[in-house]
C-alpha cells in the first residue's frame, strides 16, 4: 500500500523549455520543494485542485506554474496579493493562493501584502522565509539576520547600515482583519510533518471562507547560505528559529471582517451613474476619413481633456473607431496638459500619438512642445489670444483663431476648447457639427454648462464661416 | 512476510543526503553511482523500515521518494 507518494496536484512531468522533467528546478537541498510537497498534498487531501488558483511570485518559485496541475497566474514582483485579491473577488467559488519568498513580500511587496492583509481579502498566503535573495544569487534580503554575511553584506549585516531583519508574522499581526497567522520551520521532517498542519489550516480557511490566512515557513536556501543542505537545516532550526520563533500568532473562529461584494447596478442605474445614453443611434455606415492623429494641448482647466474626450465621443456617435489618451505631467501651473485622439476607420493600435497630423495649441508653450513633431501636410489650429507668435514651420497648415476670445465673448472662458474642436470640425470635416451638438448636452451635467458650449459652437461655426472659409477655399485651390 | 520499503527515483534524486539523515533507521544510503544530472544518487536498503515518511518528506523533490507500507492482511495470507 502506497503511504506517501508525489501527490496528484502535481503534474505527471514539469514540461519546460526541452523535453519534460520530472524533477524541479530548485537546487539541491532547497525548501521551495517541501513547501510545494505539503501544498500539493493538502490541495489533494481537500479535494480542491479544481478550485485552486496559485499565484506564483519573481524568484526561484518563479516556475511554480510547471509543478501545480492547478490554475496559475504569475504575477509581477510583490504584486501577487493584489493579483489574489482580484482573483479571489472575481471568482467566488475559486481557493487562491499567494506564494512568495522574503525579497518578493518583504521587500519590494511590502506594501501589496500589508493591505491585502488589512483587508482581509480571502487568501491563503505561503512566505517561505530564507533570509536571503536566492534567484538573484544570495543578497541581502529584509529578512536577513543581524552578523549574516550575504554578497551585498560581505561582512555581515549591521543594523546600524541595514536595519534588523524584518518579521512578517509580527507585523500583520498587528492588523485586526487576518484569521490566521502561524510560523513554521521547515528544518526537520517532524517540522515539516507540522508545517503541514499549517498549511491545511490556511486552506481550510479558504473552503470555509474565513479570511485572509498567513503561513511562514522558514526554509533553508543551502546555495545562497554556502553550506551543505544538511548544515542548512540544522543553521534553521539553530540560527533561524530563535529570532524568528515559530509559534501560531493568531488562529480565530469567528473574522472579525466580513466582504462585503459590492452592489451589482442594473443597466439603467449604470447608464444613470455614467450619464450616458443610448438616445443616438451608431449609423451602420461611416464616411471615409484619412487616420486622424490629434494633439489638443493646452493649459491645465482650459478644457483639453474634456474637448478630446467631447472629439473622441462625436468620433464613435458617428460610427469610427477612437481613443482619447490624457496626458498630464507634474507641473500644476505653466505645464502642458495635452490629450492625445485618434479617429480612424480602422481598427487602433496604440492610442499614443507621437507624429500628430493636427495640433490644437490652445497656448504658447504647448505650440512650442508639439510644433516639431506635426507630420509634413498637418494641420495646426493655434489659439491666437494667448500665442503671439506665428509658426516656424512652412509646410504645414496654421489656422489663427481667437480662440479664447471668442469664448469669452459666449460668456465662458472654459469653452475655449469647445471653440477650437469646432473650428477643427469645420476645417478638417472629420467630425459634423451636429454631432457635436448632439454629444455635449450628454457630456455635461450642468444645464447651464451645456447652454453655453453649444453657443460656443455656433460662435466657432460663425467665425469660421465669416473668416476662414473663403480664405481656406482660396489656399486650397492655390 | 512482506516489509515496509522506498522506491527511489534515481533520476529524481539531487543527493543532497537529507534523507540519508533524517532516516530513523538507516535504510537509505548514498552511493558513488552518478544520475544523468551528474548527482550522487541514493539508496534504499532494508534495515527495518517503518514507512514512517520522514524521507518523504524531507525530501525536496515531488516525485523522487514513494512510501510503500506493508499490508498487514497480505503478510497474513501470504
Amino acid at each position: 500500500m502506497v503511504k506517501h507518494a508525489k501527490p496528484k496536484t502535481f503534474y505527471e512531468t514539469f514540461e519546460r523549455r526541452g523535453p519534460g522533467e520530472k524533477n524541479t528546478t530548485y537546487c539541491p537541498g532547497c525548501g521551495h520543494g517541501n513547501a510545494h510537497k505539503l501544498i500539493a498534498e493538502v490541495i489533494a487531501e481537500l479535494g480542491i485542485q479544481d478550485r485552486v488558483i496559485f499565484c506564483s511570485p519573481v524568484g526561484c518559485s518563479v516556475f511554480a506554474y510547471y509543478y501545480f496541475d492547478t490554475g496559475n497566474v504569475q504575477c509581477s514582483h510583490g504584486r501577487a496579493p493584489a493579483v489574489a485579491t482580484g482573483l479571489s473577488r472575481a471568482r467566488d467559488n475559486a481557493i487562491v493562493i499567494s506564494y512568495q519568498g522574503d525579497g518578493d513580500l518583504a521587500g519590494i511587496g511590502m506594501g501589496a501584502i500589508m493591505h491585502a492583509a488589512n483587508r482581509g481579502e480571502h487568501m491563503a498566503v505561503f512566505f517561505i522565509n530564507n533570509a536571503i535573495y536566492g534567484m538573484t544569487g544570495g543578497q541581502m534580503a529584509p529578512t536577513t539576520l543581524v552578523g549574516q554575511k550575504t554578497t551585498t553584506t560581505p561582512f555581515g549585516r549591521t543594523p546600524g547600515r541595514e536595519g534588523f531583519p524584518i518579521r512578517m508574522c509580527e507585523l500583520i499581526n498587528e492588523l485586526q482583519a487576518p484569521v490566521y497567522i502561524e510560523r513554521v520551520s521547515l528544518g526537520d521532517a517532524a517540522r515539516i510533518m507540522r508545517a503541514k498542519r499549517a498549511v491545511k489550516q490556511a486552506l481550510l480557511n479558504q473552503v470555509h471562507k474565513k479570511g485572509f490566512s498567513f503561513v511562514e515557513l522558514l526554509s533553508p536556501c543551502p546555495i545562497n547560505w554556502k553550506m551543505t543542505p544538511i548544515e542548512a537545516r540544522k543553521w534553521l532550526i539553530d540560527t533561524m528559529e530563535p529570532l524568528f520563533p515559530v509559534k501560531v500568532f493568531r488562529n480565530i473562529e469567528e473574522p472579525p471582517v466580513k466582504y462585503e461584494p459590492p452592489k451589482i447596478l442594473s443597466d439603467a442605474e449604470l447608464v444613470d451613474l455614467f450619464a450616458a445614453t443610448t438616445e443616438i443611434e451608431i449609423p451602420v455606415s461611416v464616411r471615409e476619413v484619412e487616420d486622424q492623429y490629434i494633439k489638443i494641448a493646452g493649459f491645465g482647466g482650459q478644457g483639453v481633456m474634456s474637448a478630446g474626450v467631447f472629439l473622441a465621443n462625436c468620433a464613435i456617435k458617428e460610427g469610427f473607431n477612437a481613443t482619447w489618451l490624457p496626458s498630464y505631467g507634474p507641473e500644476m501651473r505653466g505645464g502642458t496638459a495635452n490629450a492625445s485622439v485618434i479617429i480612424s476607420n480602422n481598427q487602433i493600435g496604440t492610442p499614443l500619438v507621437s507624429s500628430p497630423n493636427v495640433l490644437i495649441a490652445m497656448n504658447a508653450p504647448s505650440l512650442d512642445t508639439f510644433e516639431d513633431t506635426i507630420v509634413p501636410g498637418g494641420l495646426v489650429i493655434v489659439n491666437s489670444s494667448l500665442v503671439s507668435r506665428k509658426l516656424r514651420r512652412e509646410d504645414v497648415q496654421a489656422i489663427y483663431a481667437p480662440v479664447t476670445e471668442i469664448a469669452k465673448d459666449v460668456g465662458l472662458i472654459a469653452a475655449a476648447s469647445v471653440v477650437a474642436l469646432t473650428l477643427y470640425a469645420c476645417i478638417s470635416g472629420a467630425v459634423q457639427i451636429e454631432t457635436i451638438q448632439k454629444v455635449i448636452p450628454l457630456s455635461l451635467k450642468k444645464k447651464a454648462l451645456v447652454e453655453v458650449n453649444l453657443k460656443a459652437v455656433e460662435a466657432a461655426v460663425e467665425y469660421y464661416q465669416k473668416n476662414l472659409k473663403e480664405a481656406l477655399v482660396f489656399s486650397n485651390m492655390q | 512476510m512482506q516489509e515496509n520499503y522506498i522506491e527511489i527515483e534515481i533520476e529524481q534524486c539531487k543527493g543532497c543526503r537529507l534523507c540519508v539523515e533524517t532516516c530513523p533507521h538507516h535504510c537509505i544510503v548514498q552511493g558513488s553511482d552518478i544520475n544523468k544530472m551528474g548527482y550522487q544518487y541514493v539508496r534504499f536498503v532494508q534495515n527495518g523500515c517503518t514507512a514512517c515518511g520522514f524521507c518523504y518528506y524531507i525530501c525536496p523533490e515531488p516525485g523522487a521518494i514513494t512510501v510503500i507500507k506493508a499490508d498487514k492482511r497480505e503478510a497474513v495470507h501470504g
